[in-house]
């Protein structure tokens, strides 16, 4: 794989990273591990 | 349990639908292992990051919510999909041939995986006893018991694991009814394995069997792919 194909595929993976990451910060917003009592 | 709105449940949906996985295909699969002998998968830092990521996705309690609510099923397309019978002749398009009967609307997860011995251990492992003390009908040398025929079945090609989507609930019920039974008879009514001449070891469709399977199922799967990427090679 050539030197461009190779920094697309890493800028590919970095946009998708972010993507998971916000989308786990989404989840942990919607279902907190603990509740005000400190249940779960 | 986590308590979640439909508006989350339908990000939740849409985000594993958009999911990018390492492999676009099982032949890809295959050659990431084959390329590093039988237990370790061969991918780069980042796509090891995003798996990583993607793990975290498949412990979430949203999901397991989701699996609790009859919404999601685990399934799997197994090894060999072109040996079904009006099925392509190359494994990837009959893989992809068999998602598009059970809806690829609902196949809303897909991971082209490629399974080790071990993974088949584990995986199999709470059905062994029962496995083992099945004779298979016609033995080969290394078959003798249908456990030994799991066991050189699975890791001979690769698979893809499936998430099944099925807003209306039921999910293990209706993927049941429409991938049939283990071997379908005569009588029996049109079903995926029934329509594509489904035999033993190879039925073309795994799919669980109940609530508490689909949990453990993929908590195995999310296990294996763990190990996988914890002992690669760069």
């Amino acid at each position: 794989m050539d030197k461009s194909k190779n920094e697309q595929k890493k800028k590919k993976l970095l946009k998708e990273i972010e993507k998971l990451d916000k989308f786990l910060a989404f989840l942990d917003k919607q279902s907190p591990k603990k509740g005000k009592n400190g249940k779960n | 349990m986590a308590r979640i709105n439909t508006e989350t449940e339908a990000r939740f949906v849409d985000e594993l639908r958009g999911l990018q996985t390492p492999f676009s295909s099982r032949a890809e699969a295959a050659e990431a292992f084959e390329t590093n002998g039988a237990e370790h998968l061969s991918v780069d830092e980042l796509e090891r990051v995003k798996l990583e990521k993607i793990l975290q996705v498949l412990r979430h309690p949203v999901l397991d919510h989701l699996i609790d609510k009859g919404k999601i099923t685990f399934a799997m397309i197994k090894p060999h999909a072109d040996e079904g019978k009006g099925l392509s002749n190359n494994d990837d398009e009959a893989a992809m041939g068999l998602i598009r009967e059970i809806g690829e609307e609902r196949a809303v997860f897909q991971l082209p995986f490629k399974f080790t011995k071990r993974d088949v251990e584990r995986f199999y492992g709470p059905h062994k006893n029962e496995f083992e003390a099945r004779k298979v009908k016609k033995p080969t040398d290394n078959e003798r018991t249908v456990w030994d025929q799991i066991m050189h079945y699975y890791p001979s090609g690769p698979v893809t694991f499936l998430l099944v989507y099925v807003p209306e609930g039921s999910a293990v019920e209706w993927l049941t009814d429409i991938t049939g039974p283990t071997l379908p008879k005569k009588e029996d009514p049109d079903s995926i394995r029934k329509r594509h001449g489904a035999k033993l070891p190879n039925n073309y469709v795994h799919r669980s069997s109940s609530i508490p399977e689909v949990k453990r199922e993929v908590d195995v799967l999310a296990n294996i792919i763990e190990k996988s990427i914890a002992g690669r090679t760069l």
